[in-house]
Order: structure tokens, then C-alpha cells, then sequence
């Protein structure tokens, strides 16, 4: 929960942050594109 | 996703997306494919996937399924027509980990995990209209 996430122009997050205690669709990709 | 976002948001949920990328490659992809409207995070090391038990897939059954759609498809399975586009991805398949399960996660408002499907092969992943049953 506390991995920190890169994204794109923005400072990077931690995953439990990203969740925000929001209700949440998380889908990991293989690769973009 | 992007073509069905507007069905998924209006189920309460925000949808977040996790590839196997570092910040740098996601900023040329967001400039070549972008915008999209969900965001999407890095995890260039897969920590997160490991962590949520994907692993990697065994190769020689993965490149045998690339192989017999290249055959039934051609290149245009794989690659988008745009010369920029279509770098870009070439330059995922030869940097990123392609090999790692994709999958797809639902929390709720505790963080708590409801629902996964992590997938067996690249096929296997599950649709937009099972996941919209789950988030009902």
C-alpha cells in the first residue's frame, strides 16, 4: 500500500494515497499501448 | 477503457491504471496517445504487481501466442498505423517486463479489496461488461 507510483508530469504518490479512501478500479497493464 | 470510461465512472468509481513503466516513457506515451481521461501510474520496478501476486508468465507460451496472432493478423495486431505510436510501442516490447500478469483490482472506500481477476494469459483479461457487474 505505501509503493510509491511514478505518473506522468506529477510528483509521485504512494498507492494508498492514489486510492484516497475512494471506491476504485485499479487495472495493471503489461505495457502501455 | 477509454471508449467505455463514461459507463465505468458513472458506477462511483475511480478508475486508476498501473503499468510496468517508469515517468519519463509514460510522458512520451501520454504526448503520443494521450489525453486519457484516468491516470495512470508507473511502477517501473513492479513492486506494486508483485506485491498484489502477479508474476511473470512463462515466455515460450506467451511468444506462441503472439506468434499465431501475428500470423492470423499481421503486425497491425500489435501495432497502432502512427509512426510515433507505433515506436513507442516497439520500444515497450523491447524495454518493459511484457511478461508480467496484467489484471484488475476493485477497493472500497477502506482500501479493503471486493473483487480480482489476475490473468492467466493476455487473453484473459477480464471485459469491461464483467467488470461493470461487479461494480453494480
Amino acid at each position: 500500500m505505501d509503493i510509491s507510483l511514478q505518473r506522468p508530469f506529477h510528483e509521485d504518490q504512494t498507492f494508498r494515497e492514489i486510492l484516497n479512501e475512494k471506491k476504485s478500479l485499479v487495472v495493471f497493464v503489461r505495457h502501455p499501448g | 477503457m477509454r471508449e467505455r470510461y463514461q459507463e465505468v465512472s458513472a458506477t462511483g468509481y475511480q478508475v486508476i491504471i498501473i503499468a510496468p513503466s517508469n515517468r519519463s516513457f509514460l510522458e512520451q506515451f501520454d504526448e503520443a496517445f494521450g489525453p486519457y481521461p484516468f491516470p495512470i501510474y508507473g511502477d517501473p520496478d513492479r513492486a506494486l504487481y508483485r506485491e498484489m501476486g502477479h508474476v511473470s508468465m512463462a515466455k515460450t507460451k506467451l511468444l506462441l501466442t503472439a506468434g499465431k496472432a501475428l500470423l492470423k493478423g499481421g503486425s497491425k495486431t500489435f501495432l497502432p498505423s502512427d509512426e510515433k505510436q507505433q515506436n513507442l510501442v516497439k520500444k515497450a516490447m523491447k524495454t518493459h517486463d511484457i511478461y508480467i500478469q496484467g489484471g484488475s483490482w476493485l477497493f472500497n472506500e477502506q482500501g479493503e479489496v471486493i473483487w480480482s481477476h489476475v490473468d492467466t494469459a493476455p487473453e484473459n483479461h477480464a471485459t469491461i461488461d464483467q467488470l461493470l457487474e461487479q461494480m453494480k
